[in-house]
């Protein structure tokens, strides 16, 4: 018998698994796609657009200091399917868009998915971004091309992402997972989100009361989540044992110290999953304290992504 | 004085070795006191056509036996002798893997101990044990294989160009013949080293009969606890082997003989990821992998004239297998039956014809879901599972393949200084409904004493890959692939001791199995081809006290998938040097060395990376396919062992240490997240090796 995934290949991947990474992915030092989310027009819960059916793809970029200031440029193209590797397009976009200039808003891309015909049996469709600090990315007729797109300013590298869509083509559709019924505790008390337009009065230094703060010392604090099982959908039958539900992939990623790892894996069997996740406070920040944020993304698997922030202060 | 059997006239020039004892000896009660060791009588030499083993032993109490080797009939085959199998310096005794002394013999990886021979893929050459292929060669991936050394009497390499008898590879085979039970006497051996810890016994049962037994575990879980970092995961399974066998002799008269062998092999890792990867979140929660087979083999060998023998064989075997690694899980249970037969018929002096069958019924059945498997060669891999799409095969219903294969070989010596070995080898594959037919030709010319020229053409067929036949994730219409062989040279003894050859070779591979564009439906065609050639420079010397040996390769193996552009063979090394020896000092001392020179495996860099939002991992843009080279690889191991003979008893203890001075041997990178970053990964470090072996 010749084996399917050969034993030393396996080997290979535990010790990849078990490496020290070159450099921690949770930590947000510089500006990043962190998810994309898809909701269909007409319902905005549902992560997989019918055809012909408008579709808005909206992204999450971070940097330390929270929402980036960008340029976009997206482009919509049916998918080649692959095994591995990244998404192609078969043939020309179908849709494309870019923004004026830079802006702290965050990107998000509208089109209406093509009809049938004109998907010609394709199941799912690509975005392609491209993202600059420095303005709008230079964008062609083809769309966004990883190639060849560029940013105005030349040593300003093009942040690309992507993202592929499955389409509502058969009766089974998938729903975008929600942070709504997601309670968060930090050090074993609630934590609870505040809005951008709550973050930019929060002065640290002056005892801010609705979120966390805690000294730069380097102690380690707690972050836990329970996720209740409602978010993790049936899957259609499988051939092996143990995959009858999504398991949900969480990342979380931080703008400061020093987080324990960037995924956690949530499989809900029991009625509710807890996540916990060790954050070690930085040793130093300015006198005048900083605000840290916290990133939460879930991820069904299938195509349906959400998000949360957290955020607290770190003083002297 | 006694004289030992008739010659016949097939054997032309062979490798003799004799060994005499004495059946009272072998009789007598076990010894309170351990009493000198008897002098046996050893004679050892070459035998050309028309020499008989005229041995004479003064003691007509000693009867004697003779092993011969029978001479090459094709253009390659290099031999690992027993006293050498358990020898070779950085194998920790494995005799499977002593072949890496050999030339056109690739460096394999650190994880994966499949043979690469003459620049083809690991599984594009087959191993064989006691005629019989086997469902795992080695434990753990490459640590040592699974079939007990000491119960080994040769390996025997045929890099290409073999013949007719063996098929289904257009690269070469490994061939390791076990050995019979000893009959002189109750023989046992226990050892524990630091990999793992066997015993064998092995006993006469009467005048026609003798058994042997063995088996081995790994000692890796002793020290697994030290090494293992438990904050990353905690351990269902520690990583662990073990294998065992049984062999049984009987003469059932003066002209056949019945040998039974039953063997079998489990490896098991199971972790529990307390997170995912950081690099790759599709490593997470549960991995697991198990792989047992048992196989029982029944093997009659029949003289019923001098100029008409018979050897016939059968195999059963049974093989679980299973793997779960994230949300991939997959198990696959087979049932194999193997025969094998030949008949030798000399109808005259100078010809002799050789007809045989090889038989495979291979039947499977499981489920597989998990990454649609990538090409068995080539295909570029740099990310990591969570970028590729998950399939589900569905169940596997049985599936039975019937691979009837028939052979036919001349020995054909027109002249006393020319043989010429022309033969045809028909396979037929029920599961693709193909048929092959592989006309093979070699020819060996003895230009003198010393001096023998060779060459051979043929042509070499394959099967695809079990998976890559599998509707759902393989293509059912896939055919057998071929490869045309050319090789020639010359081999020369310059003193019984001393002696080298010299061969180049070319072979064109084609209707190579390769996945389609993207990997879509039907995943796989018959739309490769491959070129390999080089030339290899073997030197040994066989001397009293000193064996070495020197091989040299130089080839090139590049391969073409659809219509892309050429590209290396992903193992392709340009130069491959091995040079070992063993020197016994006196004393039970014996040392050894072995120093390795390879190039470095191709590898494709990495130019960009592309965040997939679906995963949350970077996505690698790649160069060209297998562009960019690894450093040259070099290593150094030494193997001391100390035995005392204390009759009837040997104690031995020995180490093996594996890469001497700590060469770093770098074979790939460690990427960050985003691939903007990497260091390049390490092979093998420093690695002793050492044991204690007890002997009666």
């Amino acid at each position: 018998m010749n084996r399917l995934l050969p034993a030393g290949a396996f080997c290979a991947l535990l010790l990849q698994a078990c490496g020290e990474p070159l450099v921690a992915p949770e930590l947000i030092v510089n500006t990043r796609v962190l998810g994309a989310r898809v909701e269909s027009a007409t319902d905005p819960t549902r992560a997989w657009p019918a055809p012909a059916e408008g579709a808005t793809v909206r992204w999450l970029l971070a940097n330390p200091d929270g929402a980036p200031k960008v340029g976009w440029a997206f482009s919509l193209c049916t998918a080649k399917p692959v095994s591995r590797g990244l998404p192609l397009c078969e043939g020309s976009p179908f849709a494309h868009r870019m923004s004026e200039g830079t802006s702290t808003d965050a990107p998000q891309f509208e089109f209406a998915v093509p009809d049938l015909q004109s998907l010609g049996g394709a199941t799912e469709v690509v975005v392609r971004a491209a993202f600059c600090t420095s303005g709008t990315p230079a964008f062609s007729k083809d769309g966004v091309d990883f190639a060849s797109t560029r940013c105005p300013n030349a040593t300003n590298e093009p942040l690309l992402a992507t993202t592929e869509i499955p389409l509502w083509l058969t009766d089974a559709t998938n729903h975008v997972p929600t942070f709504d019924a997601v309670s968060f505790g930090f050090d074993g008390a609630p934590w609870t989100g505040i809005t951008d337009a709550e973050e930019q009065s929060v002065d640290c230094i002056a005892g801010e009361r609705s979120i966390p703060t805690v000294p730069a010392d380097g102690t380690t604090h707690d972050l836990a989540l329970a996720i209740p099982t409602e978010l993790s959908e049936s899957l259609p039958s499988s051939s092996a044992p143990g995959l009858d539900r999504e398991t949900l992939q969480l990342s979380h990623y931080v703008t400061g110290g020093d987080l324990e790892r960037a995924f956690s894996s949530v499989s809900l069997d029991a009625p509710s999953a807890k996540v916990a996740v060790a954050w070690t406070a930085p040793i130093q920040v300015d006198a005048g304290g900083r605000l840290l944020r916290f990133y939460f993304i879930l991820r069904d698997g299938r195509g349906g992504t959400a998000w949360a922030k957290r955020t607290l202060c770190v003083v002297p | 004085m006694r004289r030992l059997g008739t010659w016949h006239g097939a054997l032309v020039v062979s490798a003799l070795h004799v060994t005499a004892f004495s059946p009272a000896f072998a009789e007598q009660p076990k010894p309170t006191e351990a009493p000198e060791a008897p002098e046996v009588p050893e004679a050892q030499g070459v035998a050309s056509e028309n020499d008989s083993p005229d041995v004479t032993f003064e003691d007509d109490s000693y009867t004697a036996e003779a092993q011969i080797t029978a001479p090459p009939r094709e253009v390659t085959r290099r031999t690992i002798e027993q006293q050498d199998l358990t020898q070779i310096p950085g194998t920790s005794g494995d005799a499977l893997r002593a072949i890496e002394v050999m030339p056109g013999v690739g460096r394999t990886s650190i994880t994966s101990g499949d043979p690469l021979l003459r620049g083809a893929a690991w599984n594009e050459s087959r191993s064989y044990i006691a005629g019989a292929t086997v469902p795992l060669l080695y434990h753990l991936g490459g640590v040592k294989s699974a079939f007990n050394s000491r119960l080994l009497s040769r390996v025997d390499l045929y890099p290409g160009n073999y013949g007719a008898s063996f098929g289904r590879a257009v690269g070469g085979v490994v061939s390791a013949s076990v050995r019979d039970p000893q009959r002189d006497g109750v023989h046992a051996v226990a050892e524990a080293s630091v990999l793992d810890s066997m015993a064998l016994f092995e006993a006469p049962v009467g005048q026609d009969a003798a058994i042997a037994f063995a088996a081995r575990r790994s000692n890796l879980g002793l020290f697994y606890d030290a090494f293992a970092p438990k904050s990353t995961f905690s351990v269902l399974a520690v990583p662990s082997y073990y294998d065992y066998q049984g062999l049984g002799w009987f003469r059932l008269s003066s002209r056949h003989q019945l040998r039974t062998l039953v063997y079998g092999s489990h490896d098991a890792i199971g972790l529990s990821f307390a997170n995912p990867s950081d690099f790759d979140p599709a490593l997470r929660d549960k991995v697991d992998y198990a792989i047992a087979y048992n196989r029982v083999q029944l093997a009659l060998e029949s003289e019923f004239t001098p100029h008409v023998t018979q050897r016939v064989q059968v195999t059963y075997g049974n093989t679980q297998w299973h793997q779960v690694l994230g949300g991939a899980r997959s198990k696959l249970s087979e049932h194999d039956l193997l025969s094998r037969g030949e008949w030798n018929i000399r109808t005259s002096e100078g010809l002799k014809w050789n007809i045989g069958y090889d038989l495979e019924l291979l039947s499977y059945s499981g489920y597989y879901v998990g990454s649609r498997p990538p090409q068995a060669e080539g295909e570029v891999m740099n990310g990591g599972m969570s970028t590729e799409t998950v399939v589900d095969a569905g169940n596997l219903k049985r599936i039975v393949a019937v691979r009837p294969g028939a052979y036919v070989e001349l020995d054909w010596r027109p002249i006393s200084r020319l043989l010429v070995v022309p033969g045809v080898r028909v396979d037929y594959y029920s599961d693709q409904g193909a048929c092959t037919v592989d006309p093979r030709l070699s020819t060996r010319y003895e230009l003198s004493d010393r001096v023998t020229l060779k060459w051979g053409i043929g042509v070499y067929s394959q099967n695809p890959l079990y998976y890559e036949l599998l509707r759902g994730i393989g293509n059912p219409k896939l055919a057998p692939y071929h490869a045309q062989q050319y090789s020639a040279g010359l081999e020369h003894g310059i003193t019984e001791r001393l002696s080298w050859g010299l061969e180049g070779f070319y072979k064109h591979l084609y209707g190579r199995v390769v996945s389609t564009p993207g990997g879509q439906a039907p995943y796989f065609v018959n739309d490769g081809t491959g070129q390999i050639y080089g030339a290899e420079l073997f030197a040994r010397y066989a001397g009293q006290r000193l064996r070495a040996w020197l091989a040299y390769t130089l080839s090139r193996s590049k391969r073409q998938d659809r219509n892309d552009a050429w590209r290396l063979f992903e193992s392709d090394q340009t130069h491959i040097l091995a040079a070992t020896a063993n020197y016994d000092l006196g004393r039970g001392w014996q040392v050894g060395g072995r120093f390795r020179l390879t190039s470095g495996n191709p590898y494709t860099p990495v130019t960009a990376a592309v965040y997939d939002a679906n995963v949350d991992v970077y996505q690698p843009v790649n160069a060209a396919p297998f562009s960019a080279r690894n450093p040259t690889f070099h290593q150094l191991d030494v193997r001391v062992e100390k035995t005392w003979n204390l009759a009837p008893f040997k104690v031995a203890v020995f180490a093996d240490f594996q890469n001497v001075y700590n060469a770093k041997n770098y074979q790939g990178f460690d990427y960050s997240y985003d691939y903007k970053k990497r260091q390049p990964i390490a092979g093998l470090s420093f690695l002793p090796n050492l044991g204690l072996r007890g002997e009666l």
